[in-house]
């Protein structure tokens, strides 16, 4: 295994800010790597880096084995990269941009017809190529920004909030090209996310993200694990949170959860949700609903951080 | 992984590329380019109109009409809108992140500017000669008046 990505120390200070306060991190080729983090948490800002667009202001980071600092070009040339929101010109059309990356990348222009239209097809795009971008959808953008990173068959890809703002048939269909890149070809991923279900989904690694530093890491099944016991959330009436909450917090460790809802980490699991139950109507607390689940990302990021992951339970920017 | 072509010609490919790039955009909203053909043309009208017989003060340059004492400005009058706008087309790249696409990859940093640039150069040109053409075809009827005219006492170049 060789190390594709790897960053020690990573910095970026704007200002007073600490964008990425001290990252060190190790992607192995052929993995799928989820950094997971709310906005705001240094996702972009580390990505940026990686692809050599920013300059970190300490640490150091190395992409196919080149410093991101002194072997810039090298970097450039062994990595695609889409960045968040499609950077796509808008008076182009499919076709000329993905003739245009292929340039950019030094391939000749016979070649970079044919590759171009093999690309496009791939996506789907084949029908619109001819189309200015201006004129696609949300989707067809993503889609097309794909084809735009894998012109020169890059050995690692960088893939910013890949499906942030696209609709779920959409969504599906950009994990499905992911996961074949990385199985058929082997290419490395390392894909930013705000959503727990897209890394749990696609990535074989998650390193969660909070205000510049790395809270957690490991594979989605051990980060699970780690947290333990299940989750039992219960929706009561809101005057009777607090009460609630003492009861609760005999059966297991609190967790966060939103207005009129109290959770707890259930220790024991299944067998005493009965238990619980009667020791909250004994407190004069009326149960309204009532869920038990397995433990999620969304308690991994909630136990690491002690907050919720923003569309942890619905698919909003 | 790339092909093998030569680093300078490389170059100059990727150049040439991104200059096609930046002038198809500029034919693709050939409205942008309106404002800087009609205001250095109407300018000239005006003054030409205005000023026209200053050409009869001693000591101005020793010109044909005031047209060809005007048209250097108008030129560069066309010349800087078009400046203006390659600024506000490469703020827009910067923006919507196209440029960081081409700063993401392997193309040397020279060839991102001169594109964009040339791109602007040739329609500057463009512009140059649409004005020149239309200069001469108003100049037409002057040069004829000028000849009709010419045992007139007053010096020619105080016609217009």
């Amino acid at each position: 295994m060789t190390t594709v990505i790897e960053a020690q120390g990573l910095e970026r200070s704007f200002g007073d800010l600490k964008a990425v306060a001290g990252v060190d991190l190790a992607v192995e080729e052929g993995e799928v790597f989820g950094f997971l983090g709310p906005n705001g948490a240094g996702k972009s800002t580390a990505v940026r880096m990686f692809t050599t667009l920013l300059r970190p202001t300490g640490g150091m980071a190395r992409v196919a084995g080149f410093d991101v600092v002194s072997k810039a070009a090298e970097v450039r040339k062994n990595i695609g990269v889409a960045l968040q929101d499609a950077a796509i010109d808008p008076l182009m059309t499919g076709n000329e941009l993905v003739r245009l990356q292929a340039v950019l990348h030094g391939i000749a222009r016979p070649e970079a017809k044919k590759r171009g239209g093999e690309l496009l097809e791939r996506v789907g795009l084949t029908a619109a190529a001819d189309r200015r971008v201006g004129t696609y959808s949300g989707g067809m953008r993503r889609r097309l920004d794909l084809a735009l990173s894998l012109v020169h068959e890059p050995h690692v890809l960088f893939l910013d909030e890949p499906t942030t703002g696209l609709d779920p048939t959409s969504r599906l269909a950009l994990w499905e090209e992911v996961r074949r890149l990385n199985q058929e070809q082997g290419t490395t991923v390392f894909l930013t996310t705000q959503y727990l279900e897209e890394a749990d989904e696609l990535a074989g690694r998650i390193a969660i993200i909070d205000e510049g530093r790395l809270v957690r890491e490991g594979t989605p099944a051990e980060l699970k694990a780690s947290v333990g016991a299940p989750t039992l959330r219960i929706d009561i009436d809101p005057e009777h949170v607090d009460k609630a909450q003492s009861v609760l917090s005999r059966f297991g460790i609190d967790r966060p959860a939103r207005n009129g809802r109290v959770a707890v980490g259930l220790d024991g699991g299944v067998a005493k949700v009965a238990e619980v139950v009667q020791s909250l109507e004994s407190a004069g607390v009326q149960v309204l609903h009532l869920e038990l689940d397995a433990p999620s990302l969304d308690d991994v990021f909630a136990e690491a951080t002690g907050r919720r992951l923003e569309g942890a339970t619905q698919h909003h920017e | 992984m790339s092909s093998g072509l030569g680093g300078l010609r490389l170059a100059g490919t990727q150049t040439l590329q991104l200059a096609r790039r930046s002038l198809n955009n500029e034919r693709r909203q050939l409205i942008s380019i309106m404002p800087g053909l009609v205001f250095p043309l109407m300018m000239a009208a005006v003054y030409s109109q205005q000023f026209g017989r200053a050409l009869a003060l001693p000591g101005f340059p020793e010109v044909d009409s005031f047209l060809s004492f005007i048209l250097p400005g108008s030129i560069i009058q066309a010349v800087s809108f078009g400046g203006t706008t390659a600024g506000t087309e490469l703020a827009l790249d910067i923006e919507n992140g196209f440029f960081d696409r081409l700063l993401a990859s392997p193309v040397a940093r020279v060839p991102i500017l001169l594109g964009r640039l040339g791109g602007t150069a040739v329609v500057a040109a463009g512009k140059a000669s649409f004005i020149v053409a239309v200069f001469m075809i108003l100049a037409w009827p002057l040069k004829a008046a000028l000849r009709e005219h010419s045992s007139s006492l007053l010096p020619p170049h105080c016609w217009f």
